[in-house]
């Protein structure tokens, strides 16, 4: 089922100016998955969704998305082609309204001739921004931050969402919520990569999954397999 | 005394609009755009060359001269700027000073170094408010700058072009992500600031200029702005939350020249000698 495969990594090595970051890393996502990437700190999962996002380019490998080439594309021909990303850390816009935080996600030329439908979408997953559309945005609390950010991604139209560390800071039960959302908007056919560093609830969450250690994928698989804890374990703190 | 103080801030106004300019190439580019006062009585004399040729009002005459500097703007960033931007952070400055240099001599080449001002109908004119006298001008010159700067504050907030402009300036890497084209947004930046050059420009006209004064306006208009973000013109009129040098308003409007500007001044003169 070659054709259902929506996000196609190959062997990629990418650098921050003379530092590896990434080694022959790949990785598959089919359409309608959802997808997480498990790894500590600096193992290179931010560093793989801003080259996927065209913000890093690989020096070697290649990365397919809907059959295309994107390995050398600039980003904003990428978000139009329909990848966003959720950046890590609820990058707002502080000092715009959350209205036009959204309306920004916008842009794009495919994704502004459908605004109105995708803003009365963002509103229906979190009437929170309705209520708060004219306040502008670092006013809001993390939790609505991030809430905008996704909502500003969804603003885009997109195929393929990459989040970068929803849960980053946030209450545990503002992370229920968010991951309840995320099943949402897979179920609107949306495929799903993100990044977690919580390996227990990224593994119940997804269905499949891939460890990144030290810029390398060390472990692969459907989620289901990594029940098994300490095989997590071992690819996770080399234990 | 009453007089000095209302006319200081009328022309206030204008300096507020000359530091909006600089401000939105700052918030977006991160550059401080030395050649902006040059570019600015570029402006000015190109309308005084337009009127004492062709007898156009300095105000007709912004048909001609705001294309033609918001052009300019636009091939300076995109041809000179952005290429010196990917050698070093320093670099688009040096070019910025050197665009000064050249603009200052050649326009004293072309014209000749005096000082001069234009006489239009209304440049005689005034209107007195009780016992106190104004030039019409001046008042003018205010009105026109909250006039462009309420028309900027619109752009940025309802286009998506303004969007884009102050979404770079406040997260860049978030802006990219919405697929915005930063470089290009860099160079659109450029231009639209370009814009507001040439209205001060042609508004400063009534005003007598030297043809070296462009650096000093460079210098007063620095501290007035909001150097921080793009997009805020009223912080820029205010004088408000300058990171820079701590300017206050009242400061601004009465153009005190102030110590630490020489300071910062002699600083950046002196990173140049170290490049």
């Amino acid at each position: 089922m070659a054709a259902d495969i929506l996000l196609k990594i190959e062997e990629i090595d990418v650098f921050h100016g003379s530092f590896q970051a990434l080694w022959g890393v790949s990785l598959e996502v089919k359409r309608g998955e959802i997808v997480a990437l498990i790894g500590a700190n600096t193992a290179g999962k931010s560093t793989l969704l801003d080259t996927i996002c065209g913000l890093l380019h690989p020096a070697k490998g290649a990365i397919t998305f809907r059959g295309r080439d994107i390995t050398r594309s600039d980003t904003y021909r990428i978000v139009d082609m329909g990848i966003t990303q959720i950046p890590e850390g609820r990058s707002i816009f502080p000092e715009m309204t959350v209205m036009d935080n959204l309306v920004i996600g916008s842009y794009t030329p495919r994704s502004r001739g459908c605004r109105k439908k995708n803003l009365k979408r963002v509103f229906d997953l979190f009437p929170r921004l309705e209520e708060r559309r004219n306040q502008i945005a670092n006013t809001l609390s993390g939790g609505e931050q991030q809430m905008m950010v996704i909502g500003r991604g969804l603003m885009s139209a997109p195929e393929m969402m990459l989040i970068d560390e929803m849960s980053l800071g946030l209450a545990p039960i503002i992370v229920n919520d968010l991951f309840n959302i995320l099943k949402e908007i897979r179920q609107s056919g949306i495929t799903i990569l993100f990044v977690e560093q919580n390996v227990r609830k990224s593994i119940q969450e997804a269905d499949r999954a891939y460890i990144l250690e030290k810029g390398k994928v060390v472990l692969c698989g459907d989620s289901c397999d990594f029940q098994e804890e300490d095989k997590v374990m071992k690819a996770y703190f080399g234990i | 005394m009453i007089s000095p103080i209302v006319m200081g801030i009328l022309l206030g106004g204008l300096y507020a609009l000359i530091a909006m300019g600089l401000s939105m190439v700052f918030g977006v580019m991160r550059m401080i755009n030395l050649a902006h006062g040059d570019l600015v009585i570029l402006g000015s004399y190109l309308s005084f060359a337009l009127l004492a040729n062709f007898g156009l009002d300095p105000i007709v005459s912004l048909v001609i001269t705001v294309p033609l500097l918001s052009g300019l703007g636009f091939f300076i960033q995109r041809f000179l700027l952005r290429r010196a931007a990917d050698i070093s952070d320093e670099a688009p400055l040096i070019i910025a000073f050197g665009i000064a240099l050249i603009l200052q001599n050649a326009i004293q080449i072309v014209t000749d170094p005096q000082s001069r001002g234009i006489s239009t109908a209304y440049s005689m004119a005034s209107f007195s408010v009780g016992p106190f006298q104004f030039p019409v001008i001046y008042l003018m010159n205010f009105v026109a700058a909250l006039v462009v700067m309420a028309l900027f504050s619109i752009f940025l907030k309802k286009t998506y072009l303004g969007r884009a402009i102050a979404a770079a300036s406040q997260n860049k890497k978030a802006a990219q992500l919405m697929g915005i084209n930063t470089k290009n947004i860099h160079s659109a930046a450029f231009a639209i600031a370009m814009i507001s050059a040439a209205i001060a420009g042609a508004f400063l006209d009534d005003i007598p200029v030297p043809t070296n004064i462009g650096y000093s306006i460079f210098d007063n208009c620095f501290r007035c702005g909001d150097h921080r973000r793009s997009g805020q013109p009223v912080r820029d009129l205010s004088g408000g939350g300058d990171t820079w040098s701590g300017a206050d308003p009242v400061r601004i409007f009465f153009r005190i020249r102030r110590p630490d500007a020489f300071r910062l001044f002699s600083h950046f003169s002196g990173a140049y000698r170290e490049t």
